[in-house]
């Protein structure tokens, strides 16, 4: 997995999350996801599964007449293996990238809140996880995870899905 | 001597006719001599001669004719006096002219017709008396040997009956056991009749007493039910309630959606946003506060709900255990019903087994006064057969005595016969008559 490209320190307000599996407590820090990638936050409707689709993404639904690809990322940023549906389970439809990969949502666990810049203090980078930032509001640390690398990430597992099929195709 | 009487008469008689004959001979000879002879003195002389003469020759032939009768009839009455009646008297030389003699001949041969006669019965007498007197003595030794075998029965009934005496005794001592015995079942049925009016009376007293338990079983049941119906309203009610709150809580949470994405949009806006945001934020953070009451509230009710439910649970169970109660109350109630006619049913057999045992122990009275009746008569039949054994031993003794007296009579019929043996009334063959 690449590292994906660091951003640095946004000036805007963050939309906090949790992950599946993740604990609900408020002293944790949590995710969190610059609120300009985000378009709305989407209550979880019937998803339609995806044929021969890579394992991080759990299907597709439709909303206003668009169609949006949702996906887990727990397993990508949590180690997480199975999605975890809760009463307060949403779905954050993000604003479309550069990359050509449609309307995407992400499935989380609960929207804890949404924390203004003001509130908020840059930290360094976050080692490792190549997704983002680490921002800080009060003892708690708050990983703010960039739209871009999270796409390119999908739109590669797409790609290598397709590339295995084929390989397979040509073989058999 | 009789004998002797009869010929004295007759020899009187005797004399009296010759004297007649003589005299009328002496009569007769002087006036046939006055004819004939002239003198006197050889008339007298004559006469006296004629009167001796004849007197004589008359005198001569009645007294010979007199005596041959009479010895006849002596030799005849000898041959009576030795026995021999055999023969009658047939006088030698039988008169004309019947004379006393005759008669005398004649009355002793009726004497004799009437001594044969008596003779005869007497022989006849004596063998029927020695008959009569051997049968008598066989009777005697006959009735002897079965005086002896009444005295053996006698004294057999005299031992059986002092064993009956004993045997009633005990009869006795066991029927007065028996009726002390049934005294005692008599006491103990009367006891067992209270017994079983008074289980009667107690099991009528539990089952009314049960029924009123079953009344006010029915009432609680009713109470029960009442708020179980109720209990089970508030659950209804609660889910009514809950179902409120989940609308509320989805209002809450759709309030919430629609204050993020609001705040969202205000973000986005930049500065001109920044005050709805604030807004929506508060409407968000209001929803959530909400949505959290709500949640508390649902937990409530569902705790409430589960509480109802257990309590629902345990009102049914309740109600079945009290059903199930109730069931067993009324089957106990039943078997206090069942126990009070059983009971009262035993009371009746009871009571008709005391009356029964009552009339037995009357009639056991009434057997112990016959028992002691039959004792008595057996005591009585002991002492009777002791009077009639010695009864029987007298009676024997004089039977002893009867047949030692048949014998002597035997003895002394057989000593007749011998006497009477000697008279012989037929004539022996080839001995012709006196």
């Amino acid at each position: 997995m690449s590292l994906g490209v660091l951003r640095g320190p946004t000036s805007g307000p963050v939309l906090v999350f949790e992950l599946g599996g993740e604990s609900a407590d408020d002293e944790r820090g949590g995710f969190g996801i610059e609120l300009a990638s985000v378009v709305q936050v989407l209550e979880p409707a019937a998803l339609t599964l995806v044929p021969l689709a890579p394992a991080m993404v759990l299907g597709i639904m439709s909303h206003r007449g668009r169609i949006v690809t949702v996906i887990d990322p727990a397993p990508l940023l949590r180690g997480a293996t199975k999605p975890v549906m809760g009463p307060e389970t949403r779905i954050v439809l993000l604003r479309q990238g550069q990359r050509q990969s449609g309307n995407v949502g992400l499935l989380v666990a609960r929207v804890r809140e949404i924390v203004p810049a003001s509130e908020m203090k840059d930290s360094e980078v976050s080692p490792g996880s190549g997704t983002g930032w680490v921002a800080q509001r009060g003892r708690r640390l708050i990983n703010v995870i960039e739209v871009e690398p999270l796409l390119e990430t999908l739109v590669r597992a797409f790609e290598a899905n397709a590339k295995s099929r084929g390989a397979q195709g040509v073989t058999e | 001597m009789a004998a002797y009487i009869v010929v004295q008469r007759v020899l009187r008689i005797k004399l009296a006719v010759g004297f007649f004959g003589i005299s009328i001979l002496s009569a007769v000879v002087p006036l046939v001599a006055k004819t004939f002879v002239t003198d006197s003195a050889l008339l007298w002389g004559l006469t006296v001669l004629g009167v001796l003469v004849f007197g004589g020759l008359g005198s001569t032939l009645l007294s010979s004719s007199l005596t041959r009768n009479i010895q006849t009839l002596s030799q005849f009455a000898s041959s009576v006096s030795r026995g021999d009646l055999s023969q009658y008297v047939k006088l030698s030389k039988p008169s004309t002219v019947p004379d006393e003699v005759d008669t005398l001949a004649n009355s002793i041969n009726f004497m004799l017709d009437n001594l044969r006669e008596l003779v005869a019965h007497i022989q006849r007498t004596a063998r029927a008396v020695a008959d009569s007197a051997r049968d008598l003595s066989r009777t005697a030794e006959g009735v002897n040997a079965s005086t002896e075998e009444v005295t053996g029965s006698i004294q057999q009934i005299a031992k059986g009956a002092e064993l009956q005496a004993q045997l009633v005794e005990r009869a006795s001592k066991i029927i007065s056991h028996i009726a002390s015995g049934i005294e005692n079942t008599a006491r103990a049925a009367e006891d067992a009749a209270v017994a079983s009016n008074d289980t009667a009376g107690a099991a009528q007293s539990g089952s009314h007493m049960g029924k009123l338990a079953v009344d006010k079983l029915r009432k609680v049941f009713e109470k029960i039910e009442d708020a179980g119906d109720r209990v089970l309203r508030f659950g209804e009610q609660s889910k009514e309630i809950g179902n409120i709150v989940n609308v509320i809580t989805k209002l809450s949470q759709t309030t919430n959606l629609l204050a993020l994405n609001a705040a969202i949009e205000a973000a986005r806006a930049g500065e001109y946003g920044r005050g709805f945001a604030v807004v929506a934020d508060e409407i968000r953070k209001l929803a959530e506060n909400s949505s959290k009451s709500a949640d508390q509230i649902a937990e409530l009710i569902h705790a409430n709900m589960a509480e109802s439910d257990n309590a629902v649970v345990a009102m049914r169970e309740s109600t079945e255990e009290l059903a199930k109660g109730r069931e067993d109350l009324s089957a106990i109630i039943q078997s206090l019903e069942n126990i009070t006619v059983t009971a009262q049913k035993g009371a009746d057999v009871v009571g008709q087994i005391s009356h029964i045992t009552r009339e037995q122990l009357e009639g056991a009275g009434e057997m112990v006064k016959a028992i002691e009746n039959i004792s008595s008569v057996a005591q009585s039949n002991a002492s009777m057969s002791e009077s009639a054994s010695r009864a029987i031993k007298k009676n024997s003794a004089s039977m002893q005595a009867m047949a030692s007296s048949a014998v002597e009579l035997t003895n002394l019929s057989h000593e007749l016969q011998a006497v009477v043996t000697r008279f012989r009334l037929q004539p022996e063959r080839g001995q012709g008559g006196a």
